[in-house]
């Protein structure tokens, strides 16, 4: 076999010496006639150059004859144009060193030496060699000081000889320098446009190309960056050079593994490759079609005439394809690719030879497609790596040390151009020192050198105004070694804590704030997890309770230690009770700290969270010291019980002399109607002024005594009874009537008769004669309404006045006790009476209210229900 | 067949003075003892019961509530009814213990007086 780049190249030579043979030719005669001056020997350098012009025309002859055949020159042909240069070059040695004998120093022919010399070397060098660059350098290098000293020559003047030598060998120089173009450009391109390489590898031009050297050739085409195809064309087309005859075809299948889907075969008839694409792959289905389905070899000998081809016989006829010889393409796994096809003409069994280079042809296609998945997957991830620079929150830039302190910025990703403010445009391309603010500076030149010569990460916080605004980042600067183990780059990766270190603030300065108001309040708050019994007290809860807050809060059941024994029954009852139901309690409860001081504590519990089934996972509270405000209630309170106590016993202390000046009295007046004093009006006055003031003395002390026995005990009702309280109005408003007209003033009456209610009579006797009496003190003498009716089941009893009224503001109040509406003690009274009213209505679970306006007067209204149970 | 004497027991002597003058007015006798102990030795020192004891509560030496008590060991003493003739607020307990026949409070209403007082003496004819 014939490689093809040798046929090339020998077609090159080849060419070159039957362009190079005329002005050999030439020079041959001009020796033979010129004879070089050479005195003696002539017949000799006569015949030398008559046999170097014999040599010349076999030359011509082989040239030819190896450029003709293009299937490849036989090997004698190309040996037979090898030696003509050797013989050629010795017949030369021979004239050369004759001449060099022969002359003398001063003559002119010298020049005519270094020729003779150029021609031999050359021509040796080049049947050695058969390099053709070789051949025309050397006589280049050998003529060029020859070609000078002619010029010079010939400007000093020669004879007639050395002119046709001269211009002769002027000629050949030219001659020469242009087949070195030739020669050069042309054995590029021919190689070129047949192998299509796209680079000048001037080196695999000149290596001989041989089987052992074709695996080294595809790896090297495989380290190229060419798309894929053209990657599989040139493997097809280094395959096919092995013999002429071969037709080469890689046929890759598809996704399922059930057609090919790319034909790589571009000495191949389209119309055939185009076929091969439609067929369904299965066992008998071609050779490929089996091949790839059964893992195996298949060697179809004679297409026309086996079984797998039934159905293509016609196409394989009419695309020329004899016989077929498939070897599956498998990845390292061993899965199946596809198939390396090799072809021939006619039917053909395939040598040892032949099939080893199926073989290996498969093996390295496997190894291309086996890149080319890699490839594939490494854009993949670089794709993803990008996806990921770019889509991570915290800011990253890579830089490339160039110096010590020289930091240039290659990439940012996006998060970096959002949180520091740079565009892109601002940052790539300059220096860390150029873009980081001089405020922060040293601190970040300081770490970047610490990242580089220590050769691990450095870390370091820094607040930093960018054009985004003050931010502080937490930066760490990671050294990137190249595969000498230099740090060549440094990734940056900063995380932006400026709002986390806000919140963290804030959330201190709230916590702050918090325990402030808790100490100022002297409330603390507990939280119980009370499935895992954890719980947590704030500093405050233990300050109340005078413990160890660096000791962990008490669980639940240890309180009872603290509290009294009512206290805990008290918390145990309303913290079951949350657990179960789920209420919130709010209870005052005792404490004993140390077991000797006494506080008081607000204790407070709700429910935080429950589980899906809703039962209580935790609890929290707050609890607070309520032992001064709980000491100044104890205080009031006795306070008031002992006012209370003491009305009780003034108002005993009072009436006992009341009794008596009023027993007094009476025994007077009868005194003055035994006397047969009545007549005496002055006495009678007197004695009947006495009488009132003593009764209103009564009425007084009556009212002080009720206030103190209301207030500790309530109103005590002493009969319920069914009352016609029509009569009862009728006898109070008779009472008051009395009084009332005294005062100028007129008392009006419509009371519904006959009017059942289920009440006190003594009280609400009270209250009737109450209202009544308030009706005409502040009734500046104008007329009095009492009404009574019932609606449904209430009984509604109304006194009106038209008086001086009550302010808006007062209307509540005014039914406290020790109240007045008005502030001007000018009024009588101990302002008691609607307080009473008011007790003595709420006990008969009623209502009174009053409507009012000022200078226009009151109407007080009492809402009793008929029937009290 | 019922004395028509009244025996007052109370510490104020004016008003033990207005009280007996009120009665003998309306025709009844009155005796007057100045607290429970004085009274019991009254009491113990006649043959005849008086038909009706109005009985102070506050009292020195002897009040009414320890009256009552001492009243009621006598046998010949205990059915005379008592009426308690007070300004003071007893308590429901002793009241019911006292089994008083009746409760006067002070200050006194004259006519419901002297008609509680009718309940169990009969006035002399005058």
């Amino acid at each position: 076999m014939k490689d093809r780049l040798s046929l090339l190249i020998r077609q090159e030579i080849a060419r070159l010496s039957l362009r190079s043979s005329p002005g050999v030719l030439i020079i041959c005669l001009i020796a033979f006639f010129s004879v070089f001056g050479i005195q003696s020997n002539v017949n000799f350098v006569k015949s030398c150059s008559l046999l170097s012009f014999l040599i010349i025309c076999s030359r011509i002859y082989f040239a030819k004859k190896v450029l003709s055949n293009a299937e490849g020159a036989t090997e004698f042909q190309w040996q037979g144009l090898r030696s003509s240069y050797l013989t050629n070059s010795i017949v030369w040695s021979l004239i050369f060193s004759l001449t060099v004998w022969e002359l003398d120093g001063a003559s002119p022919y010298y020049f005519v030496i270094f020729a003779m010399l150029a021609g031999f070397v050359a021509n040796l060098l080049f049947s050695v060699s058969m390099d053709t660059l070789i051949f025309i350098t050397s006589q280049i290098i050998i003529l060029a000081p020859l070609m000078i000293i002619a010029i010079f020559q010939s400007l000093k003047g020669i004879d007639g000889h050395s002119k046709y030598l001269f211009l002769a060998y002027i000629i050949y120089a030219v001659y020469l320098s242009l087949q070195y173009k030739w020669i050069k450009k042309q054995s590029l391109d021919r190689l070129k446009s047949s192998l299509d390489l796209e680079l000048n590898n001037k080196e695999l031009l000149k290596s001989k190309l041989d089987k052992e050297n074709f695996l080294n050739l595809v790896l090297e085409i495989l380290s190229k960056d060419m798309p894929h195809k053209t990657t599989l064309e040139t493997i097809v087309m280094c395959v096919e050079q092995f013999n002429i005859s071969n037709l080469c075809s890689i046929m890759l299948l598809n996704q399922e593994k059930t057609r090919f889907e790319v034909v790589v075969a571009p000495k191949i008839p389209a119309f055939f490759n185009e076929a091969m694409t439609q067929v369904e792959v299965g066992e008998r289905v071609g050779s490929c079609g089996t091949c790839v389905v059964t893992g195996e070899r298949v060697i179809v000998e004679d297409i026309q005439n086996h079984p797998y081809w039934t159905p293509f016989k016609e196409l394989a006829a009419r695309a020329g394809l004899g016989s077929s010889w498939s070897e599956p393409i498998k990845d390292p796994k061993g899965n199946i690719l596809g198939t390396f096809a090799l072809y021939q003409h006619g039917p053909h069994y395939p040598s040892e030879k032949e099939l080893q280079l199926i073989k290996q042809a498969a093996h390295i296609v496997g190894i291309a497609l086996q890149r080319f998945e890699t490839e594939k997957n490494l854009l993949h991830t670089q794709d993803q790596l990008s996806l990921i620079y770019n889509s991570t929150v915290d800011g990253m830039w890579l830089v490339t040390v160039e110096d010590k302190n020289v930091y240039r910025i290659d990439t940012v990703n996006d998060a970096f151009v959002r949180s520091t403010g740079f565009s892109r445009e601002d940052v790539i391309g300059k220096t860390v020192e150029e873009t980081v603010p001089k405020a922060s500076l040293p601190l970040v030149m300081e770490k970047y050198t610490e990242a580089l010569t220590s050769g691990k990460q450095a870390e370091y916080q820094s607040v930093v105004l960018l054009p985004s605004g003050l931010r502080t980042a937490f930066v760490r600067l990671i050294p990137i070694k190249d595969n000498t183990g230099k740090i060549t780059k440094l990734l940056g990766v900063a995380e932006d804590v400026t709002e986390s270190k806000r919140k963290d603030e804030l959330l201190r300065e709230q916590d702050i704030d918090l325990r402030y108001a808790q100490k100022v309040a002297q409330m603390g708050n507990w939280k119980w997890n009370v499935t895992e019994d954890i719980v947590t007290w704030s500093p405050e809860l233990y300050n109340i309770l005078e413990m160890d807050p660096s000791q962990p809060a008490p669980s639940f059941k240890h309180l009872h230690e603290i509290y009294t024994p009512e206290s805990w029954t008290k918390l145990e009852q309303a913290v079951t009770e949350t657990l179960t139901n789920g209420t919130p309690y709010k209870i005052d409860l005792e404490v004993k700290i140390k077991g000797k001081k006494t506080k008081w504590l607000l204790t407070s519990g709700e429910v935080l969270e429950k589980d899906a089934y809703g039962k209580v996972i935790s609890l929290v509270g707050t609890v607070q010291n309520i032992t001064d405000r709980k000491n100044l209630e104890n205080e009031l309170t006795s306070a008031l019980k002992a006012r209370d106590e003491f009305f009780l016993v003034a108002s005993h202390e009072l009436k006992t002399p009341l009794t008596t000046l009023q027993l007094s009295l009476h025994g007077m007046s009868r005194l003055l109607r035994s006397e047969n004093l009545l007549g005496n009006e002055k006495l009678v006055s007197k004695l009947n002024m006495a009488t009132k003031q003593s009764e209103r003395l009564e009425v007084l002390i009556k009212n002080l005594l009720d206030v103190s026995r209301m207030s500790t005990d309530g109103v005590e009702l002493q009969t319920f009874k069914e009352v016609n309280i029509s009569r009862l109005l009728d006898e109070a408003a008779l009472k008051c009537e009395e009084e009332i007209q005294r005062n100028g003033s007129v008392l009006s009456k419509d009371i519904q008769t006959d009017v059942i209610c289920e009440c006190d009579p003594v009280r609400i006797e009270q209250v009737v004669t109450n209202l009544l009496t308030n009706a005409q003190k502040y009734g500046g003498g104008n007329p009095i309404q009492l009404r009574m009716k019932q609606i449904d089941s209430v009984i509604r009893i109304e006194v009106e006045d038209h008086g001086i009224g009550i302010p808006a503001e007062k209307l509540q109040i005014i039914f406290e006790r020790f109240k007045r509406a008005d502030d001007d003690h000018s009024y009588k009274g101990l302002g008691l009476g609607l307080w009473i009213v008011s007790e003595i209505v709420i006990a008969h679970h009623g209502n009174v209210w009053v409507e009012s306006e000022v200078n226009k007067g009151s109407t007080f209204i009492v809402e009793l229900k008929q029937e009290l149970t | 067949m019922s004395h028509n004497c009244v025996l007052i027991v109370d510490d104020e002597a004016d008003l033990r003075e207005c009280l007996a003058e009120l009665l003998e007015v309306e025709g009844f006798h009155v005796a007057q003892s100045v607290n429970g102990l004085e009274a019991i030795r009254y009491l113990q020192s006649q043959q005849q019961p008086p038909c009706l004891i109005l009985l102070d509560y506050m009292m020195p030496i002897m009040d009414g509530e320890a009256f009552r008590n001492e009243q009621l060991k006598h046998a010949n003493l205990k059915n005379i009814p008592v009426v308690l003739l007070t300004a003071a607020t007893i308590p429901e307990k002793t009241l019911s213990s006292m089994q008083l026949s009746g409760h006067v409070p002070k200050p006194i209403k004259i006519d419901q007086f002297i008609a509680t007082v009718k309940q169990f003496c009969r006035p002399t004819e005058r």
